[in-house]
């Protein structure tokens, strides 16, 4: 860790996590956003990518909106399965999210599949795994915050 | 709804833009469109509800928030809006779900906390907890992270 980010930098994370521009010239409305000039608002981008602070910028769609289903699940697995059954899900490009966590329910991935039989054919090939006791399906049935910005300066960008 | 180009445009940024200067310039360039037509397509996304957000996605565990325990409640049907709106009202807090329960699943509410250690999001649910009144929950923190990527919409990818 020990990552510390100058008061510019705090400035562009806030603005572009938000909302990075779609415009001719995106790096100076950050620029005029944040105080600086175009050359500097780019150059800490840059910065920042290298540093591998930033992973991507782009699009966040609503699955929904696209045509696709998505959801969490959780699987009770074999201890001593569980980095096979993990490979194996990890496979499928429709799981973004696959994490091991403590409790009986002990692995945790997110789907996200281009209609219902594709999400279900994908859930039961987990299901059929050797050392996967069960999978429990579970989508949202009702979102009440999507927000994944993190503050870092206190001014309003 | 989405025609050829809007699939490709949607396929493309669901990854990462181009690092340079004028990045939907070169978007423009790469899908073979005029800049202003992407810049108009991209906005239509927007205004129709299916592109939430046009912004940087940070490793936050290079920013400095390295603990995120999901938070899962049991939360009596009747409580849930008002448990949710507690949860929600966090700044910790990233997402916010109601989910089903099972036979042997009994949480139906999940909140996503994430803080710069453990003990801060332990402590964030712990508020939440007596203020809302609600004793059975869990703060599951992810052991070992096996696969973390975005979604790319439209792939041309084979199913497997």
């Amino acid at each position: 860790m020990g990552e510390s980010f100058s008061s510019l930098e705090e400035k562009v994370l806030d603005r572009i996590q938000t909302d990075f521009p779609v415009s001719v010239d995106p790096y100076g409305d950050i620029g005029r956003a944040v105080g600086c000039e175009r050359e500097e608002a780019y150059n800490t981008v840059v910065d920042l990518r290298r540093r591998g602070i930033i992973r991507r910028i782009g699009g966040v769609f609503a699955a929904n909106k696209l045509g696709y289903e998505s959801c969490l699940a959780a699987a009770r697995v074999d201890p001593s399965r569980i980095e096979e059954v993990a490979s194996k899900i990890a496979e499928y490009p429709e799981v973004t999210h696959n994490y091991e966590r403590e409790g009986s329910y002990n692995l945790w991935f997110t789907i996200v599949a281009e209609g219902m039989e594709r999400m279900e054919q994908i859930l039961n090939s987990v299901r059929e795994s050797e050392g996967v006791r069960a999978v429990h399906a579970l989508p949202a049935v009702k979102t009440f915050k999507i927000r994944v910005d993190f503050k870092f300066g206190g001014d309003d960008v | 709804m989405f025609d050829e180009i809007d699939r490709s445009i949607i396929r493309r940024v669901s990854g990462d833009i181009p690092e340079s200067m004028f990045p939907f310039r070169d978007l423009a360039d790469e899908m073979g469109i005029p800049e202003d037509e992407l810049l108009k397509r991209l906005e239509s996304y927007r205004a129709g509800g299916a592109l939430r957000r046009f912004g940087a996605v940070l490793r936050h565990q290079k920013a400095g928030f390295t603990a995120n325990g999901m938070s899962i409640w049991n939360v009596p049907d009747a409580d849930v809006e008002r448990a949710a709106e507690r949860m929600t009202a966090c700044g910790e807090v990233s997402h916010c779900y109601e989910r089903p329960r099972f036979e042997d699943w009994s949480y139906n509410l999940y909140a996503m906390i994430h803080g710069k250690t453990k003990d801060e999001c332990l402590s964030v649910a712990d508020n939440i907890s007596r203020d809302v009144g609600i004793t059975d929950y869990k703060v599951l923190f992810s052991l070992r992270e096996f696969k973390k990527s975005s979604v790319e919409y439209f792939s041309n990818g084979k199913q497997i």
